[in-house]
């Protein structure tokens, strides 16, 4: 615009001069038209020194009355310049200048009144060096003119009709047209001075300087004002387009309606100007400029202005704002009104400048919507500061204060809303009161929230990251922190639901900050209460619980988060189905690895917790001084049931504790146990613990746990050694009763009488090392060998031990396939036994082997026997089956009267002495018949052969043979009837030849077989 | 005539007595006929043509799917059983007396007689 001024001024001037020639010529004559044309023709070159061409000059009074006018018609300068667009200065169809005639006459005054160009053309044009085509008048002709007249271009009116104007400096790189233009001045012009009146009307303006395109069409402008030594204009101007384009770079106006009302106070020689209360009205905005702007030599615009407004639609001003800036706020959408006052422009505009605004805005009501967030903000009134160097394409606003509502959340924020026009960033406290479930669309889908919290928040983050961090879960970009006192709080996800009547949380992101190495999110929780559900089976509860967390990996739910937690609070509860565990000051930790390449959960879990008190059921109750557990567990979707679904490893660690077993009269007394679990694998690294009278330590491992939970054919294996000083076997067996046992034997508690029911599935051998053990009645010493219980199969194999009676191996096999049959079959071998305590330890001997209580000494005894038991361990006689061996040398007989009264039948002489050199018996058990077989007795020098049979019911019948005796008879005996009263009856001798090989007969021989059958299988097991 | 006599009396007192005299002793029991499965009160035994038997009491709440298992033998007219036990071989030898399509009677030295009926 200083340029059009510019432009219009030196315009002018030139003009008056060419008037100044004109009527200088006019007043020396009045002359008829061809010498008017002769003379301005003749004195024109003096005033102007390009070519210049005139057509016809007339007087004329018609268009001027009542004065005198000079109407010059095609006049024409021609002054050619390099670069010019037009070899022509100014191309004008009539020129018409009107004098004052009576100045010139009475006063010796030229006194211009009106000077009116028609139809003309102006090409003005500068150069690189400031050489102008408008260079072309003569002064010292001017001065010489003055001599003669005094004058005084004193116009009243200038009037420009139908003019197209172009202008062009090439220093600065302007150009300028004008169509149409209609331009009428009024005033005077004293000296250098002008009192003006303007009104200008053109068809079309434009206006270029490098990068700055202006264009108005139509223009309306009038000015009122002076024009002070053709310099400072001093006046009031008004401007209205309805069609203004600017595009500084890019479009800033387009097809706009501009209105101007501008107290000018404006140097056309050093350009620059004043503005005071200005007014700038675009379409329905209404700027209020005060301020100073100037045009610099290299066409720099340096503005220093003052601006304020009336109320803006939101819309709209975005839709003026550079387009860097547009873009930035493309993901948001906006309305309301705001306002813009103490706006500060500030600076210079140029082709690579752009000055610098400050505003403070102010909002009520506004409305913003970014696209991708859950909700929009509503009722945003704002206080803020704007600044935008659009320049270097900065811009910021610094909020004093903003309310808002956010959904159901009212806020309060504070802070700097930075990089306005590039990544839109925010620096801010927010304040407010929020429903948890506002969050909702924060947060991944698998999860809920809900209470209702203080919020403050400090948060630092750009728009991109926090829409990319939503998107995507990932809130490493964002930096915040925030404190939040949260009342009612729910929390769900997948399976886990935690609620708390009131959680304080802090939250910082990214969570490095807060503590190095940690990713995503950081949240430390602190309440005085905390209950929590995982699934249908497990509820917690925390009393006081302070959790530190940091978690990161949303998208992919709770299996691909990476979580890092820390959990200590003074009391846990926790019940999972019929397990009830209470701990106290548990410290506990839970840490995710998750797979990047399938979506399951691994995670570890860690507690250390102290005075455990745990019941299952009302079967088993446990109390501990200490409990640590190290776990694992790796998720396998595809599985349901909860081993191969979780794989679960743990280690436990129990110290100082008490295991109480309903039905139990003894507590277990854990010293410490630790043991490792795993999937396939339950490894005893070291346990020590005591069980009613017995102390144990057990060491070993059980697998194939899993195979045996999916299908309980499916053995599960154990292998243990277990050392002791002391074990009540009798205790130990009451304990194991029962395991594994399915259907209507297992359900409910054992009852007492109940017989020992062998645990099914399993198949665990125990290396068995007991200094001392009890079972029934018996003391065992340094008893080894192997217990094993294979699926209902209870064997003990090859137990050796030590009592005072004998040296001893016991293999035992117990099945107990129901309550009422029940299976046991042993072999037992005593060596060295003394026949007393052999009696006394195992009466039942007595039973089979009556006879053996007339003896005393020290024997070899081997017996096998098999029986089903019923419940009451009562054997069922039908399925009675054993067999005996027994060898014995020097043997005393206690019953010395029926020794007596035997041998004396016999013809036996026993020399007084109640002894039997040897003793070789085989025994058989079937059913409630004892046989024994065709047996040799050496008494001296007698050889008897007995055999026999008893009832189980004391009634029995022998025979004995005399086989070798010094004597030629051979005498039978026989014996029967009850034990207590027994018969004897001579009779023959039934076994002349058993043991004269040579002499068996058929029945002879296979009884001899049988008897050879009978021991060897008996003696097959001897270690 | 005395001596005719004699010869007579000697004649008609063999027929009596190959007439008269136990069963068995003349013909040994058919194995074939001992193959199946016998009862005497609660007692059962069955016996396999592969040499093995069983033999349960269901008084004593056993059935035959928990029978106890024995060997046995036929040679003439001796029955032996071999009943095998878990660490025991227990030998029982009896004397057959009778054995029918439908009976089987036998006895061990001790007098004690036992008398089955067959029911399969």
């Amino acid at each position: 615009m200083k340029k059009a001024l510019k432009i219009t001024g030196i315009t002018l001037a030139s003009l008056v001069g060419l008037v100044l020639v004109v009527a200088g010529i006019a007043m020396a004559m009045f002359t008829s038209s061809g010498r008017l044309t002769k003379m301005v023709k003749k004195y024109a070159p003096r005033y102007i020194n390009c070519e210049m061409q005139l057509g016809k000059a007339d007087l004329t009074l018609f268009k001027t009355f009542p004065n005198v006018g000079v109407n010059i018609e095609n006049v024409a300068l021609l002054n050619p310049m390099e670069g010019s667009p037009s070899d022509t200065l100014a191309n004008i169809d009539n020129l018409i200048v009107v004098l004052d005639v009576k100045k010139l006459l009475r006063e010796k005054e030229i006194v211009i009144r009106k000077c009116i160009l028609e139809d003309a053309l102006v090409n003005l044009y500068t150069d690189h060096e400031g050489h102008s085509n408008l260079d072309v008048f003569n002064t010292k002709e001017k001065s010489d003119t003055t001599a003669t007249f005094d004058y005084l271009v004193d116009i009243e009116e200038v009037k420009l009709v139908n003019t197209d104007l172009l202008y062009t400096d090439a220093r600065t790189q302007m150009t300028g047209s004008t169509r149409g233009l209609d331009l009428d001045m009024k005033g005077k012009m004293r000296g250098n001075d002008i009192d003006a009146d303007l009104a200008l009307l053109a068809d079309n303006v434009g206006l270029r300087i490098k990068n700055v395109d202006l264009s108005l069409q139509p223009l309306d402008l009038d000015f009122e004002g002076n024009i002070f030594q053709l310099d400072r204009i001093d006046g009031r101007l008004q401007l209205k387009t309805p069609d203004v384009c600017l595009n500084i770079g890019e479009p800033y106006l387009k097809n706009d309606t501009l209105n101007l009302t501008l107290p000018v106070n404006f140097g056309i020689k050093d350009l620059s100007g004043h503005l005071d209360h200005a007014q700038i009205g675009l379409n329905d905005f209404l700027f209020n400029i005060d301020g100073d702007m100037a045009v610099a030599d290299n066409g720099d615009i340096n503005l220093d202005l003052d601006v304020n407004t009336n109320p803006l639609v939101v819309e709209d001003v975005i839709s003026f704002l550079p387009h860097d800036l547009q873009q930035t706020l493309s993901d948001v959408a906006y309305s309301g009104r705001l306002t813009i006052s103490d706006a500060t422009v500030k600076g210079v505009i140029n082709d690579s400048l752009v000055p610098e605004i400050t505003a403070k805005v102010i909002s009520n009501d506004l409305l913003v919507d970014v696209h991708d967030l859950p909700y929009p903000f509503q009722v945003l009134d704002l206080d803020g500061l704007l600044s935008l160097d659009l320049t270097n394409k900065m811009g910021k606003v610094e909020v004093n204060s903003l309310d808002a509502r956010f959904n159901r959340c009212d806020l309060k924020v504070k802070g700097l809303v930075d990089d306005l026009m590039g990544n839109l960033g925010f620096k801010l406290n927010v304040k407010g009161d929020v429903p948890m479930a506002d969050l909702k669309g924060f947060l991944p889908k698998n999860m809920k929230l809900a209470g209702r919290t203080d919020l403050n928040l400090d948060a630092n983050f750009t728009l991109k990251q926090l829409l990319k961090s939503l998107k995507d879960y990932d809130f490493n970009r964002l930096v915040a922190k925030a404190n939040m006192r949260i009342k009612d709080f729910a929390f769900d996800m997948d399976t886990i639901h935690a609620v708390s009547p009131l959680l304080n949380v802090g939250l910082t992101l990214p969570a490095g900050a807060k503590e190095k190495g940690r990713k995503g999110v950081f949240v430390s929780l602190a309440t005085n209460a905390l209950n929590a559900k995982v699934g249908k089976g497990i509820t917690a509860d925390l009393r006081s619980p302070d959790i530190k967390l940091s978690a990161d990996s949303f998208k992919g739910g709770i299996e691909k988060m990476l979580m890092d937690a820390a959990i200590n609070c003074s009391k846990l509860d926790i019940v999972y189905d019929t397990i009830d565990a209470h701990i106290n000051t548990p410290a506990i930790t839970f840490v995710t690895t998750p797979d990047k390449n399938s979506k399951r959960l691994n995670a570890r879990v860690t507690l250390d917790g102290k005075r455990i008190d745990a019941k299952m059921g009302r079967a088993y109750a446990v109390n501990s001084n200490t409990l640590k557990i190290n776990a694992s567990v790796n998720q396998n979707k595809n599985k349901s049931d909860f081993l191969n679904r979780w794989n679960p490893t743990a280690d436990f660690m129990l110290n100082d504790a008490t295991v109480q077993i309903a039905g139990l009269g003894e507590d277990i007394r854990i010293n410490n146990i630790d043991f490792l679990f795993n999937s396939s694998e339950l490894d005893f690294k070291k346990s020590t613990f005591r069980i009613g009278k017995s102390d144990m330590s057990l060491q070993g491992s059980v697998i194939g746990i899993k195979e045996w939970i999916e299908d309980h054919k499916n053995l599960m294996k154990g292998e243990m050694q277990l050392t002791s000083n002391f074990v009540d076997i009798n205790e130990i067996l009451d304990l194991t009763s029962g395991l594994g046992r399915s259907g209507e034997e297992s359900k409910g508690e054992s009852q007492e009488g109940d017989p020992f029911m062998v645990p099914e599935g399993i198949d665990f051998s125990f290396i068995l090392n007991t200094k001392k053990a009890l079972y029934d009645n018996f003391d065992l010493n340094n008893l080894s060998g192997t217990m094993t219980v294979k699926d209902g199969t209870l064997i003990l194999q090859e137990i050796g031990f030590t009592n005072k009676a004998a040296e001893m191996q016991l293999t035992a096999l117990y099945q107990s396939p129901r309550k009422n049959n029940l299976f046991l079959a042993m072999d037992f071998h005593l060596l060295d036994v003394q026949i007393n305590d052999l009696l006394h330890m195992v009466p039942y001997i007595d039973t089979l082997v009556p006879m053996l209580r007339t003896f005393d000494g020290q024997g070899e005894f081997h017996i096998g026997a098999e029986t089903y038991l019923k419940s009451n361990y009562q054997p069922k006689i039908s399925t009675l089956r054993a067999a005996a061996d027994i060898e014995g040398k020097n043997l005393t007989v206690k019953d010395k009267f029926t020794f007596t009264k035997i041998t004396d039948m016999l013809n036996v002489s026993t020399n007084g002495e109640y002894r039997v050199d040897s003793l070789d018996v085989q025994l058989t058990a079937f059913k409630d018949e004892i046989d024994l077989w065709p047996s040799q007795i050496a008494i001296g020098k007698y050889k008897v052969t007995v055999d026999g049979r008893m009832q189980l019911d004391k009634t029995g019948e022998y025979h004995l043979s005399v086989t070798k005796s010094p004597l030629p008879v051979r005498m039978g005996l026989k014996i029967s009837g009850p034990l207590n009263k027994l018969e004897y009856k001579l009779e023959e001798c039934k076994y002349p030849n058993l043991y004269k090989p040579n002499k068996r007969n058929d029945r002879e021989q296979m009884c001899f077989e049988l008897k050879k059958k009978i021991a060897d299988r008996l003696k097959e097991n001897v270690r | 005539m005395k001596k005719v006599f004699y010869i007579v009396f000697l004649l008609v007192v063999t027929l009596l007595m190959s007439s008269c005299g136990d069963p068995m002793s003349s013909k040994d029991p058919d194995v074939n006929l001992l193959y199946g499965k016998w009862q005497e009160g609660s007692v059962y035994e069955r016996y396999d043509e592969t040499g093995l038997g069983a033999t349960w009491d269901v008084d004593d709440d056993i059935g035959e799917e928990e029978a106890q298992l024995f060997k046995w033998t036929l040679e003439g007219s001796t029955l032996i059983h071999e009943h095998i036990g878990t660490f025991v071989t227990v030998p029982k030898v009896y004397t057959i007396t009778t054995l029918t399509q439908s009976d089987l009677s036998y006895s061990d030295d001790y007098g004690k007689t036992h008398h089955y009926t067959k029911v399969e």
